[in-house]
């Protein structure tokens, strides 16, 4: 069966200031595929992402979801698309006020998509799967980010995605707790969870991606399977960039 | 001639000064809970640039932090009447402390939900909840609890401030203690005791209120 692709851009444009973040990037995502985006900082990865769900409004382009027009401009639109597309931030954005379980249940019962006790039971089900499962009455406060960021993942599965994007899920982390978050992401992929990583862990990239884009200046560089990119990068500037870092 | 104190004129007067003090209580108690209102609703108003009201907040603020409490109340308890807006004593009181009050949330305030982070606002918009859904139970929550010792600063204020109200001839404790005093002429007895009374009250309050803060800090004490 032939599907649109889950995520589609078209000539995205965004400036900060004067800065181009994005200069007329196409991006796509397949439904269950695992795209990982990889560039200097500033390259405008990030802006990318963001521009996925809304967090950022894209100056020009166009972006769909599932094959649908989204209108960018339109709060309302976003936050019926954001409900199908998680998202996981760099410094795990847990909401510190609450426990473990109400930071899950709180979107899906807010968003009248499950009663208290369906999200309860649902939270204690992805407890157990991001291995969590005695953490349910604690605070954010009280874990380690690595479980942090685990919880984030708990949190944003709870809305039973279509997708989930990851803004450099690990940059945050002790080195010791980078693998416990790895390890869950490999499991999400395995299971066929639609997923667009913004990392800089290129071993992580190359054993999990699909397909690698590199970004630069605002502008998809290339885009290639794991091989084709770590190993024969057609342009120069994608060879400098892995040369540096790996 | 010696220093005479007179406990038992104090006693003698317990029932007024009670009286008193319950008008104090209770017209403090309302305003402060109101003037809390206002500051929240006024400071998401201007944190969240909602148009037209984050305009109307900033020039509230600017109004009553740049005049004198004392007219403000007689401009409500006076002035409004003349406009066919005339309050009762007891309610021009409550509106004049709450005015006062809810200008100084609306700071206390827009610095509490200042201090909550950008992520969180994303984080709360990315799962699909709405902005007055983040307000509510994200940013309030979170902002409370850095605004809390301000806001505690301005409710002792309100409370003490109330007793302008006896200007107005609202029999709160200071106008009772006046009364007495314009017949009895003990001066040092009345002041003491009322001095003693909002003493009381201020510390009574404050304990309320670290009470909730103690309660808002729970899940940042990591044990």
């Amino acid at each position: 069966m032939s599907e649109a692709p889950v995520i589609r851009v078209r000539g995205l444009v965004k400036t900060f200031q004067g800065v181009r973040a994005l200069d007329g990037v196409d991006f796509e995502v397949a439904h269950g595929e695992v795209v990982v985006v990889i560039g200097q900082s500033g390259s405008g990865k990030s802006t990318l992402i963001r521009c996925l769900n809304g967090l950022v409004e894209p100056d020009a382009g166009e972006v769909l979801v599932g094959g649908e027009a989204v209108d960018t401009h339109s709060q309302a639109d976003w936050r019926r698309l954001r409900q199908r597309i998680g998202m996981v931030f760099q410094d795990y954005a847990l909401f510190p006020h609450l426990t473990v379980t109400r930071n899950i249940t709180l979107a899906p019962v807010r968003t009248g998509r499950a009663t208290q006790a369906e999200a309860e039971e649902l939270a204690r089900q992805l407890l157990e799967r991001v291995r969590l499962p005695e953490k349910a009455a604690a605070y954010p406060a009280e874990l380690s980010g690595g479980q942090q960021q685990r919880v984030a993942i708990a949190r944003a599965l709870a809305m039973r995605p279509d997708a989930m994007l990851f803004d450099e899920p690990t940059s945050a982390l002790d080195p010791e707790t980078i693998q416990e978050v790895l390890d869950l992401m490999r499991e999400l992929a395995r299971d066929g969870m639609t997923m667009v990583i913004v990392s800089h862990e290129m071993g992580f990239a190359r054993e999990v991606a699909d397909r690698v884009v590199f970004i630069d200046r605002g502008r998809v560089v290339e885009t290639g399977t794991p091989d084709a990119i770590f190993r024969n990068a057609r342009e120069a500037r994608t060879r400098d960039f892995l040369a540096k870092i790996l | 001639m010696g220093i005479r104190f007179d406990f038992g004129y104090i006693l003698a007067n317990g029932t007024a000064l009670l009286e008193g003090l319950w008008m104090t209580v209770l017209v403090s108690l309302i305003s402060i809970l109101l003037a809390a209102a206002i500051g929240v609703a006024g400071a998401a108003a201007r944190v969240f640039r909602v148009p037209v009201l984050s305009q109307f907040f900033a020039g509230y603020v600017e109004f009553v932090r740049n005049t004198p409490l004392l007219a403000q109340l007689f401009f409500i308890f006076y002035g409004l009447p003349s406009i066919g807006m005339g309050l009762s004593v007891f309610w021009s009181g409550v509106a004049a402390l709450t005015i006062w009050g809810g200008a100084y949330n609306v700071e206390n305030m827009r610095g509490g939900f200042l201090a909550v982070s950008k992520g969180m606002r994303e984080a709360a918009l990315s799962l699909g909840l709405k902005p007055l859904h983040y307000l509510w139970l994200v940013a309030i929550p979170l902002g409370l609890r850095v605004a809390i010792p301000a806001m505690l600063n301005t409710s002792v204020s309100v409370l003490k401030n109330s007793s302008y109200l006896q200007a107005i001839g609202f029999a709160e404790l200071t106008f009772v203690a006046m009364d007495r005093v314009a017949t009895d002429f003990r001066t040092l007895e009345m002041f003491a005791a009322i001095g003693t009374l909002y003493l009381a009250l201020v510390l009574l309050l404050s304990f309320a209120v670290r009470r909730l803060e103690w309660h808002l800090q729970r899940p940042f004490r990591t044990s």
